[in-house]
């Protein structure tokens, strides 16, 4: 099955984060203002694997770490300017735009979480609710607002983030979808 | 075993019986009240009639929820919930009930006109709405 | 090998999770200020729906049947103790029908249920426990707050408040998503 030239990148945990981050998120991107208790689920469970992969970024495998992905930003608009001019050099990680891009994922995920988990408790619902107990009024108009925009622009870095990879599988002949579901890219 | 045969004969016969029954039932009792004559002119007057209840406030009337035709569906004038038609030529399950023909005169006359209505209201109301 | 034990464990272990936080939602009625309640209300129908032909027969014939969920029981006793001035409409009935009425109103109340929509009702009266409408709870202005102020620029006599179902398609039912909403002169609303 391994082929010779083939070496493991992305470690099981990454890629099953992955997978299940991006299913979650489509179930709660569906599941908007129609079935609230399934968004919820989906959010919570988004919540854990961001908790899972901040821990793993410090203590996991080599390709994992974000010590291995997080560049400066002179070195992210210096490799997107190569990318620009498709001379950018290959990486077997992530490329800096790449790890740029997941540490911007995170960040707007983190924060439509919160959001979220604001606005239900609001509501009285969820963990957060305690936040509210003290407080006779219902509902946040202001966390949902916060909740739904950041949730779109979460939207936008997903298909930015599509765009990258495609465009990274065409400059350097290769398929990223597919390491991402084998862990194994060319050596 | 006779008996229960005449028995099951008049449950059957039941829905045929309808609102002829109801509403002579009604018009029975009204009758014992007091009143007389029942005359669909009269009820058809007072099913239009618009009462001032309250100053200020506009004047009342059956139609204002029944609307002015009544092979058509009203309106509620408060919460605009439509209201199935009044006439039971094309609405059967209307004056199908004596106790529900009682039940909605007491509620809609205390609204409409602001008090009880007079069993010879009643009765003049039921004659011209089984009319229509 | 390692690769398939991981997913074995997460198939597994996913559904057992959302299964349980189901379960310890869904047991209406009894401790429904269970605090996992919070956390995992039931996925189905977000407000019981058990009917009752009496009551949408005696009160849904002048407006929309509210399901009981909507209000607390106290506000439910309240209202069925002035039909002779109801909201300034005369809606009196006999005593048995009042009886089986309120019994049936009380029993499937906002404080009587572990749904979404009775939880968060209760959550938004909890520091005023009993109002005397739908309408007036801060859960149901909250989530009409934007159409309300649309109704206010554009009067619109074809929208009441008392007939959930002329916007919630599907209210009779008992389900309220917006995907069902269709306001008339409207369409489809997104809140």
């Amino acid at each position: 099955m391994k082929s010779q030239s083939e070496i493991k990148v992305w470690d099981p945990l990454v890629r099953i984060f992955h997978w299940t981050l991006v299913s979650a998120f489509i179930v709660a991107w569906l599941t908007e203002d129609e079935l609230m208790s399934v968004h919820a689920y989906a959010g919570y469970l988004i919540a854990g694997l961001l908790a899972v992969r901040l821990i793993w970024g410090l203590i996991g495998t080599r390709h994992a770490r974000f010590s291995d992905f997080v560049k400066p930003p002179t070195v992210v608009i210096a490799y997107l300017k190569d990318l620009a001019r498709l001379k950018a050099k290959r990486t077997l990680g992530h490329n800096p735009a790449g790890g740029a891009m997941i540490m911007a994922l995170i960040v707007m995920l983190t924060l439509t979480v919160v959001s979220g988990l604001m606005a239900y408790g609001a509501e009285g619902m969820g963990p957060l609710m305690e936040f509210y107990r003290q407080q006779a009024s219902y509902g946040s108009e202001f966390f949902e607002e916060v909740h739904e925009f950041c949730a779109h622009v979460t939207l936008i870095l997903v298909f930015v983030h599509l765009g990258g990879v495609a465009l990274g599988s065409l400059l350097h002949r290769e398929n990223l979808v597919r390491s991402m579901f084998t862990g194994r890219k060319a050596g | 075993m006779k008996k229960e045969i005449l028995l099951l004969g008049l449950c059957l016969c039941l829905p045929i019986l309808g609102h002829a029954d109801s509403v002579t039932e009604r018009l029975a009792a009204y009758e014992t009240e007091g009143a007389r004559n029942f005359d669909s002119q009269s009820g058809a007057l007072a099913w239009a009639r618009k009462v001032t209840v309250e100053q200020g406030v506009a004047q009342r009337s059956c139609q204002d929820c029944h609307g002015e035709q009544l092979t058509q569906p009203g309106k509620h004038i408060k919460t605009g919930r439509s209201i199935d038609p009044m006439a039971p030529s094309v609405n059967p399950k209307r004056l199908a009930d004596a106790r529900k023909i009682e039940k909605w005169f007491k509620r809609n006359c205390e609204w409409t006109w602001g008090r009880a209505c007079t069993s010879q209201e009643k009765g003049d109301i039921l004659r011209f709405l089984q009319q229509q | 090998m390692q690769v398939s034990k991981s997913i074995v464990l997460l198939l597994v272990s996913a559904p057992l999770v959302l299964g349980i936080g189901v379960a310890l939602a869904d047991r209406d009625g009894d401790e429904h200020e269970g605090y996992w309640s919070r956390w995992f209300s039931s996925p189905v129908a977000p407000v019981e729906t058990r009917e009752s032909a009496l009551y949408q027969e005696e009160c849904g014939s002048c407006h929309f049947p509210y399901q009981p969920g909507f209000l607390p029981s106290a506000s439910w006793i309240g209202i069925m103790n002035r039909l002779d001035d109801h909201f300034g409409d005369n809606a009196q009935m006999d005593e048995a029908s009042q009886r089986s009425i309120l019994a049936y109103l009380t029993a499937n109340a906002a404080d009587a249920m572990n749904r979404e929509i009775p939880n968060k009702v209760m959550w938004s009266l909890r520091y005023t426990p009993k109002p005397e409408r739908v309408t007036e709870t801060a859960f149901f202005r909250h989530e009409h707050d934007g159409i309300a102020a649309y109704i206010q620029r554009h009067p619109n006599p074809d929208i009441s408040f008392s007939n959930c179902d002329t916007c919630h398609t599907r209210a009779m039912q008992g389900f309220y998503d917006e995907r069902d909403i269709r306001v008339p002169g409207v369409g489809r609303w997104d809140d």
